[in-house]
């Protein structure tokens, strides 16, 4: 039997899921949304959540975020290279100015 | 509020913080409706101001009668872009007044009306949106920066508009930004842009679309899609005939190579082969179908997170700082 079950979605705190749901393609939206929560109730991770995490991993690794010994850091260097440079904190501050 | 809007020519895309961001096609329409709908209208965007009611977005492009598609440098002086811009703020809040912090971008070839530009974001916008209370918009500060300049930045800046990549904020580093039409070519040192060695080439995620339509409609007449369809083929390069799958890539290939081969030659002589970039950026909505072959000529390019998002990202991510 078919069955038709609405929900609520707030646009501001549920953005990413609206913004997921207007993506998909007409015609395609239940069957997005019954694998996605066919996935969680599995407890299934997805390759888009392995995807996300290794951007994630590469990202902070690019950014200097690890470092030897020692576990996730804010890359707080950021006050430091404002200090060093101020030429390019210029640059960036007056862009479009 | 702060916001970074990348007003495209096939486009919009919006974000307003990590998780709040949006797209719809750049299309303004007659507010015309369905007479019918099963899945309610509570995605149609139509706005009410005191130029007229105009509908935007994929409704406009699936229910007007009249549409209006930018094509020109003019554009940023019509009332069509005037509705993008409010729709792209009602997308993001439903405050019924809100006061913002705008940056957005130019084609680097436009970027001389960036004036022009930052004149029409500033000031108080008023706007009804179907469904919804009147909204007003006071635009306090605006920036307009080189489009490709968004990219850069979000890769450069965390959501707090601190420097995460001190490499690329002091090195020189080339931005490939394929858009629907245009495809900006930006050089930055120290993150101050090389006049020299910046420009745009006509060629966007469009064209591909386009030629492959004319390749659909001449080998499969029987074939009606949809702009949406045509974009699937070209990521999937597969398509579906008389219920039988068809393989595209070869007919995908032969469209994007060429254009692939205009981006790299205009970017080899600007760059003088790219040997003294420190990095080589792709993004734009087109950069995931054109690397594949710019990665032939620059081994060490690589597209950045989120291509599609990533100019608007990067404007968000410089009014963060800026405020």
């Amino acid at each position: 039997m078919r069955l038709t079950i609405s929900f609520t979605l707030d646009d501001e705190h549920d953005y990413k899921i609206v913004r997921w749901l207007r993506n998909l393609p007409r015609g395609e939206k239940s069957k997005a949304i019954r694998d996605a929560l066919d996935a969680h109730l599995s407890g299934n991770v997805t390759l888009g959540d392995v995807y996300q995490t290794v951007k994630e991993i590469e990202r902070k690794l690019q950014s200097g975020a690890f470092s030897a010994g020692a576990g996730l850091v804010e890359p707080d260097g950021a006050d430091d290279f404002e200090r060093e440079n101020p030429d390019i904190m210029d640059a960036l501050r007056n862009l479009g100015k | 509020m702060n916001l970074g809007l990348d007003l495209g020519y096939s486009a919009v895309k919006a974000v307003a913080g990590p998780r709040r961001m949006i797209t719809f096609p750049s299309v303004v329409g007659t507010p015309d409706k369905a007479r019918f709908s099963i899945n309610g209208t509570e995605d149609n965007i139509i706005l009410k101001t005191d130029r007229g009611t105009k509908q935007v977005g994929e409704g406009a492009v699936l229910q007007s009668r009249f549409q209006d598609r930018p094509e020109d440098r003019a554009w940023i002086e019509s009332d069509a872009y005037h509705y993008l811009m409010l729709a792209a703020f009602t997308e993001l809040t439903t405050a019924t007044s809100c006061d913002l912090v705008v940056v957005s971008g130019l084609p680097v070839s436009f970027y001389s009306d960036r004036d022009l530009l930052r004149d029409r974001l500033l000031g108080e916008h008023r706007v009804a949106r179907e469904g919804r209370r009147a909204q007003l918009f006071r635009v306090t500060d605006a920036r307009v920066i080189p489009q490709p300049f968004g990219a850069l930045v979000a890769e450069t800046l965390n959501d707090r508009g601190k420097i995460v990549d001190p490499d690329l904020a002091a090195g020189v580093v080339g931005v490939i930004d394929v858009g629907g039409k245009t495809c900006n070519l930006l050089s930055v040192n120290r993150l101050t842009e090389v006049g020299r060695e910046t420009s745009s080439v006509s060629v966007g995620a469009w064209d591909a679309a386009r030629a492959l339509r004319d390749y659909l409609t001449e080998h499969y007449p029987k074939l009606s899609l949809r702009d949406h369809q045509i974009n699937d083929i070209i990521v999937k390069r597969q398509m579906s005939y008389e219920q039988e799958p068809v393989d595209m890539g070869a007919v995908v290939d032969t469209i994007l190579e060429p254009m692939a081969d205009q981006v790299i030659a205009e970017a080899s002589q600007l760059w003088n082969g790219g040997a003294s970039l420190d990095a080589i950026l792709v993004a734009g909505g087109g950069a995931l179908l054109l690397s594949p072959f710019l990665k032939r000529r620059f081994p060490r390019l690589r597209v950045v997170d989120d291509p599609v998002y990533a100019n608007a990202l990067g404007f968000w991510r410089f009014a963060q700082m800026l405020t």
